[in-house]
């Protein structure tokens, strides 16, 4: 029964975080500096031969993905098994950890020593605590020269540097990391009613919400729920103001507070939620919450709102949908079936850019006690940059699962719908492929083609892009921090506070018993030896 | 032996039996809307959960929810064999060794018999958490994608043996035990042939649990299995909302619109509802009627 | 037999002589010790040796050190739950809650059971009961949607009633004192069923000659519940007791953090241990964190159970757990 309890806890962390994690993917997630604090205590890399691999003796290789296995995917594993096979003399086994379980699961897997290969990795998904307990083998340059030589050639050498933990690097990164910016939804009939044609910042909206307040009684202006509105009109308002990440730059949790920098300060300043630009911002936008919701534009309860403004949006519930540029297709798709004409506002800085994601987002790395290390590094290289591999491994079998239009695009099979599709794109857990060899799809939205278009210009590499916060050393205060956050950070940031300089104030009081000052200073060290190492 | 217990029929005033009725009516009926709601909901579609909440009937109908279930029917069928197998052959285990663990528990003779129970209570005190457990069956006791693992996993649960302890105590006298001693027979005739009769009600109702968190338990397939076969019908349902509330998520593509979100958890608990509705009414024949000593003893 | 002499000299022998008074005991009762084997090995295999993970809550855990040479670091895993300063309050909510809850439902759990008990028609019986069991199958989260459909402010069905007496609406989320009822009656709605099963089971196992005999000596009903029933369920209810204390320091997590979330207006009042290590470590995954928390509750359940059932021993030595 106890374990019962404990397995129900854990994967409730899970499902919150990975929402969390999965949606905030927008905002600019760093990577580790050198500490020199700690010592590692992981294990010596596998013996690397110097010249050409060895692959005389067959290799089975065991890796663990995130989600669940699509329906065919036995059959995209025998053909990808006999194409390994027959370059590298090795065949794979594939696990999957699904969605509901990676926060019990995947630390185990890793800590169980059990037969594994490579995990899936990712700096939302437990990278840097997993390095900090010796769960992956140390990489360096040459085994990834010598084994990956397609990714070597491709990938950026600042990844490789943003992938170290304690001055070693664990992760093999993507070479093609999300581009996506956050968007806010709005719906163009009201738009029009109330005469506004382009906005481009939340606060212009106000005559939006007071329009659907009076006009429409079962919507909603923002409908927020507990988990990825509830902090994003406050964080788009903070955006305003100046290059806001969206988050703190210690957690990289939405809804948390800590230590902040402006994404476009090239000098990388550490900031406290007292100093400037911080302090200013966040009252600015703690005071527009506070008006929006004493006039009742916001829902009064979001803390127990279990379903997104996204999810509810095309049915009339909500004036604003909270989304990112990746997720929010899906959506645009279902509106359009019900005849609802969207406007989208991508979430920008004042000088109208967003920070470009991390190479982190997305990535594999190698179990500590892997055997083979030279064959599974050889078989990433294939499954990630050869695009034979990566079309099977992410779109599944030519003409059973896929197929491509006269006009070079991608569509499914005669026959074949997204219902029955065995084998969904995406759905296989191969995230870390290079995305650049995908073709467009036959089906995207002509609003989301404009987008996408655009992301491009609006996407900017910040000032710390790379660098991520090990919060090893300070996990007391981190762990603090989080919790004062849900107690005194969320009511200011959906506007349900009484005075918002005295709950400013306790908030600030509260944060300095929490331990602030410690965490600032772990972040200035690391965040200047990652700035010095950057040249 | 079954008529016996409403012996007292004669006796009825109708001053109690109103309140009785309505008490009883009033605490069903509080436990039972919710649920119409609930069902209600399962039947509807998605969009109009969404759009106007629930309701006490379908205010669309719509079977979106259960076939976005049974989409893969092979897969539900197979997790419904799993989960009827490890449940039945887990509860008749686990009730025989819980029951008879709890007779000796309560055998007089037994000078440390307080030190067993507080060897099995302490269990549920202290635990070495996660990590340990999981290497311990994984790695060492190679238990990983057995059924060994799915029955053995949530077996007993010291609770119920130590409720089964009083109830033995309360419902087999100490005089009859010394006379089948007198008798001649053994610890275990006793057990199977005074005490196991004279528990009807308390195995009953301790088996309903034991079934009940066989039946739902999800967590140890989660833990330790991955393979097709070896999914109960809790995990499968399980799987299909973690995987449609967060896959959207990650998705870029627009194969996930439409998939129930707010009306599968509802359909789900209906499914997983199924065991109740079938089974506890042919349990429940032990609740209804007592039961006489005199009976056995004869 | 001679269980006189056994009571007084327990105490004595215990100290004196453990390991021979034990083989000598299981000497004496070969069978019995071998019934209870197999549930012995059970808990050994399955919770005793898995239980040295415990030392984790006082290491800074490493796959290579593993359970045996992992670093240790005092007490650092406890910091973040003694330096958040709401320790005490957390603690003493989890226990008053328990209290409540442990309180209710038995009340409840028990008055189901004596009525369904006290209805004549077979069906009627069956099928309440049954009715009642429905709410344990309904999951937390599925409740918690019922309940924010229930009660939100904008559309809530109370508030919609609210509005059509001209009434003025109630903002249920933002004030904790409406939670101190609702969260006592979720618990006894959703356990009723399942504790009045247990307690049904106690009253048919009651050897129906006693009620018999009460007739013939003239007894009404009433006088049956209150003079053979519920003296006769006290032991069912002791034990019930005694075991639900032993989950005082853990609570209904999932309820709490479903119902409640991360309601910031809230949290002083519906905080209890397991929610804010929850929130503390979500997106960590330190194994040793993760457990010292619960070798808190641990320990002070240990304390709790151990006078309660000192106690109760003290009272009527045959209804103690051990």
């Amino acid at each position: 029964m106890k374990g019962f309890r404990k397995s129900k806890l854990s994967v409730l962390v899970l499902a919150v975080m990975l929402v969390l994690a999965a949606c905030s993917g927008n905002n600019a997630k760093e990577t580790p500096s050198n500490s020199p604090a700690s010592t590692d205590t992981s294990t010596e890399p596998a013996a690397t031969n110097e010249g050409k691999p060895d692959n005389s003796k067959e290799a089975k290789l065991v890796g663990y993905v995130l989600g669940e296995a699509p329906k065919g995917m036995p059959e995209v594993l025998k053909s990808l098994n006999e194409k390994l096979k027959a370059d590298i003399n090795a065949t794979l086994e594939l696990n999957y950890i699904g969605w509901g379980d990676v926060a019990s699961k995947y630390p185990l897997v890793l800590a169980s020593g059990q037969d594994v290969d490579f995990v899936f990795a990712a700096d939302w998904n437990f990278y840097i605590s997993e390095a900090n307990k010796g769960s992956f083998l140390p990489l360096d340059e040459s085994m990834l020269k010598t084994f990956m030589p397609k990714y070597y050639a491709k990938q950026d050498p600042a990844a490789y540097k943003s992938a170290e933990v304690n001055g070693k690097q664990y992760m093999i990164p993507t070479t093609t990391p999300d581009r996506k910016v956050g968007v806010v939804v709005l719906r163009k009939d009201i738009l029009d009613q109330v005469g506004l044609s382009n906005p481009t910042k939340i606060s212009e909206l106000e005559p939006y919400f007071a329009a659907i307040k009076k006009d429409f009684p079962d919507m909603t202006p923002l409908n927020l729920d507990s988990q990825y509105d509830l902090p994003a009109p406050f964080g788009a308002l903070v955006q305003e103001k100046f290059s806001y990440a969206g988050a703190p730059i210690d957690s990289g949790d939405p809804s948390g507070v800590g230590v902040y920098t402006d994404q476009e300060d090239a000098s990388g300043k550490i900031v406290t939620i007292t100093d400037e630009p911080i302090q200013g911002s966040f009252k600015y936008a703690a005071e527009t919450m506070k008006k929006w919701y004493d006039a009742g534009y916001v829902n009064k309860n979001p803390y127990s709102n279990k379903i997104r403004s996204k999810d509810n949006f095309c049915e009339g519930k909500s004036g604003v949908a909270f989304a990112n540029s990746i997720d929010v297709q899906s959506m645009l798709a279902s509106c359009q079936d019900k005849g609802i004409e969207t406007y989208i506002m991508p979430v920008l800085s004042p000088t109208g850019h967003a920070p470009s994601n991390s190479w982190l987002n997305n990535g594999v790395a190698l179990a500590a006690n892997t055997k083979n290390a030279d064959r599974t590094l050889q078989a990433l290289d294939l499954i990630m940059q050869d695009e034979s591999y990566v079309y099977l491994m992410y779109y599944g079998i030519e003409g059973k699962n896929y197929a491509i239009t006269a006009d070079d695009k991608l569509t499914l099979p005669e026959g074949v719908t997204s219902e029955n599709n065995s084998y969904p794109a995406d759905a296989a857990g191969f995230w870390f492929v290079d995305k650049d060899l995908f073709k467009p799809n036959a089906d995207w939205t002509d609003s989301y083609v404009e987008l996408n278009g655009k992301i491009k210009d609006y996407l900017l590499p910040a000032t710390y892009l790379g660098f991520t916060f090990n919060s090893e050393s300070v996990k007391s205060e981190i762990a603090n921090l989080k919790n004062v956050s849900s107690q005194y950070f969320l009511p200011i940031a959906i506007g349900a506070v009484k005075d918002v300089n005295e709950s400013f104030d306790t908030l600030v009081s509260k944060m300095n018993a929490a331990g602030i000052e410690k965490v600032k200073t772990e972040v200035e060290t690391q965040a200047s030896a990652f700035l010095a190492s950057k040249g | 032996m079954s008529s016996l217990g409403v012996k007292s029929k004669k006796d009825s005033t109708p001053v109690y039996s109103t309140i009785a009725y309505a008490v009883v009516t009033i605490i069903a009926l509080v436990c039972v809307l919710p649920f119409i709601v609930l069902l209600a909901g399962a039947f509807s579609s998605e969009s109009s959960v969404l759009k106007d909440g629930y309701w006490f009937w379908p205010r669309e109908f719509s079977l979106e929810a259960f076939q976005f279930i049974f989409r893969f029917p092979e897969d539900v069928l197979s997790a419904y064999r799993v989960s009827i197998l490890i449940t039945v052959i887990g509860t008749v285990v686990s009730l025989f060794i819980s029951t008879m663990a709890a007779y000796v528990l309560c055998r007089k003779e037994l000078r440390y018999r307080n030190a067993l129970s507080f060897f099995l209570f302490f269990t549920t005190l202290f635990s070495g958490g996660l990590a340990p457990y999981y290497i311990w069956l994984s790695r060492y006791l190679h238990l990983s994608n057995t059924y060994y693992v799915l029955i053995l996993g949530p077996m007993f649960n010291v609770m119920y043996i130590l409720i089964l302890r009083s109830f033995i105590k309360g419902s087999v006298p100490e005089p009859l035990i010394e006379s089948g001693k007198i008798d001649g027979a053994g610890d275990l005739r006793i057990f199977l042939q005074l005490v196991i009769p004279l528990s009807k009600p308390a195995l009953a109702s301790i088996g309903v649990f034991t079934a009940l968190a066989y039946w739902n338990d999800w967590w140890t397939a989660m833990m330790f299995t991955s393979k097709d076969q070896l999914i109960p019908l809790q995990y499968l349902l399980y799987k299909m909302l973690s995987a449609i509330n967060l896959s959207a998520a990650m998705s870029e593509h627009v194969s996930s619109v439409n998939t129930p979100k707010e009306t599968f958890k509802l359909a789900m608990t209906v499914i997983a509802t199924g065991p109740i509705v079938v089974v506890f009414p042919f349990v429940q024949r032990y609740f209804v009627s007592g039961i006489t000593i005199g009976a056995v003893k004869g | 037999m001679n269980t006189d002499v056994q009571k007084g000299d327990l105490t004595k022998a215990l100290q004196k002589k453990k390991t021979w008074g034990l083989i000598k005991d299981i000497s004496t009762n070969k069978v019995l010790y071998l019934m209870f084997a197999p549930i012995a090995i059970y808990f050994i295999i399955f919770s005793y040796i898995p239980m040295t993970g415990i030392v984790m809550a006082f290491q800074s855990y490493t796959v290579k050190g593993g359970l045996f040479s992992s670093p240790w670091v005092g007490l650092d895993n406890f910091q973040y739950f003694f330096n958040s300063g709401k320790a005490w309050i957390v603690t003493r909510n989890t226990i008053v809650y328990n209290v409540i809850f442990l309180g209710c439902y038995t009340f409840f759990s028990i008055l189901a059971a004596v009525f369904i008990s006290e209805i004549q028609k077979k069906w009627y019986k069956k099928l309440s009961q049954t009715l009642m069991f429905l709410p344990y199958f309904i999951s937390w989260v599925t409740v918690s949607a019922f309940v924010y459909n229930f009660l939100n402010y904008e559309y809530g069905i109370v508030n919609k009633i609210l509005e059509n007496f001209h009434m003025e609406a109630l903002d249920i989320y933002s004030n904790s004192g409406y939670w101190y009822l609702i969260l006592p009656f979720m618990y006894v709605w959703k356990w009723v069923g399942y504790g009045s099963v247990l307690y049904l089971a106690a009253i048919v196992g009651i050897d129906q000659e006693i009620y018999e005999a009460a007739t013939i000596d003239g007894a009404n009903r009433f006088q049956k519940i209150t003079k053979i029933t519920l003296p006769l369920l006290k032991p069912t209810m002791v034990i019930l007791l005694l075991l639900g204390l032993g989950r005082i320091m853990r609570g209904e997590f999932d309820m709490f953090y479903q119902l409640i979330g991360n309601n910031g207006l809230l949290m002083d009042a519906t905080d209890i241990i397991d929610t804010l290590a929850f929130r503390s470590l979500m997106g960590t995954a330190d194994f040793g964190m993760a457990s010292s928390v619960g070798l808190y509750q641990s320990v002070l359940t240990l304390i709790i159970i151990l006078t309660a059932n000192w106690l109760v021993r003290k009272y009527d030595r045959d209804q103690a757990l051990f």
